[in-house]
């Protein structure tokens, strides 16, 4: 037997066809699309919401005390210029 | 091979991340071919449905973390099939993955009547086939049915080419010495 008879031979044997139930079986395994895309936006978007806040309060809280001298002086103010009234009028 | 070369890269980076058309089409396209390798090697249609499946598990485990660079995907799956057949056979019974089976001859044609039938010439083909070591008949499936180049099965069986073409030869002397009876047939 030649070489070609040998592979005219082997490639006579026709290869098996994958039959419906495994073809199923198979797909039926395979990776789902993710469904989860607005869901997570919605999550990052509710993260994001509570990291500004955050933020706002530590600044707020770094910033309060400036605020609050700001005030005194305010009152400071004010009550110098009571004093001086005071002391003109009275 | 640089996975940049990979003909299969795209559709199996879409079918990991469960793309349905993708997943489809590399079902399509690579189901028969693990099927067609599993079933001449193992020479059983059920277990070769098996070792299908299982095979495919594993490329969906797989592909969603596949990047190009590595193997190509292709040759990666034969190797994962073929070890998935050694598991069988070594399960099945004791079978030397080299040594032996050229002495082993097995009748491939029983009678000349059967031999002019086209499903007796297969089952001739497919009994030559079993009866080769493990080693020889990767080599021959790979090369032969699965359309492999000689490099490319060598990467596939994890040897190197030279030692694929020493198989080749001695799978083919094998063969073509049991089945010298069917020549008229083919």
């Amino acid at each position: 037997m030649t070489d070609d008879e040998l592979d005219r031979l082997l490639r006579s044997v026709a290869p098996p066809q994958p039959s419906a139930a495994l073809r199923a079986a198979v797909l039926a395994a395979a990776p789902r699309p993710r469904p989860s895309q607005p869901g997570r936006r919605w999550w990052w978007a509710t993260a994001a919401g509570w990291t500004a806040a955050a933020c706002a309060g530590v600044l707020a809280g770094v910033f309060a005390p400036e605020v609050a001298t700001s005030d005194e002086l305010a009152w400071s103010d004010l009550a110098a210029a009571d004093a001086t009234w005071t002391e003109d009028g009275g | 091979m640089a996975g940049g070369d990979d003909p299969d890269l795209e559709l199996v980076v879409r079918a990991g991340r469960g793309d349905p058309a993708a997943v489809q089409a590399l079902v399509a396209r690579k189901l028969p071919r693990v099927l067609t390798l599993a079933a001449r090697m193992l020479g059983d249609s059920v277990e070769a449905e098996d070792v299908s499946q299982e095979a495919f598990l594993r490329v969906w485990r797989q592909a969603p973390r596949w990047r190009s660079g590595g193997a190509r995907f292709d040759t990666w799956l034969h190797t994962v099939t073929l070890n998935l057949c050694r598991d069988r056979l070594r399960r099945r019974r004791p079978e030397p993955l080299e040594a032996a089976g050229e002495g082993a001859l097995i009748d491939p044609a029983p009678t000349a009547d059967a031999a002019l039938a086209a499903r007796d010439r297969e089952a001739a083909v497919a009994a030559a086939i079993a009866a080769l070591p493990v080693r020889q008949r990767e080599a021959l499936v790979l090369t032969t049915w699965q359309g492999l180049s000689n490099p490319e099965a060598a990467k596939a069986m994890g040897v190197s080419v030279e030692a694929v073409e020493s198989l080749l030869a001695r799978a083919r002397r094998t063969l073509r010495s049991r089945l010298a009876d069917l020549r008229a047939c083919a």
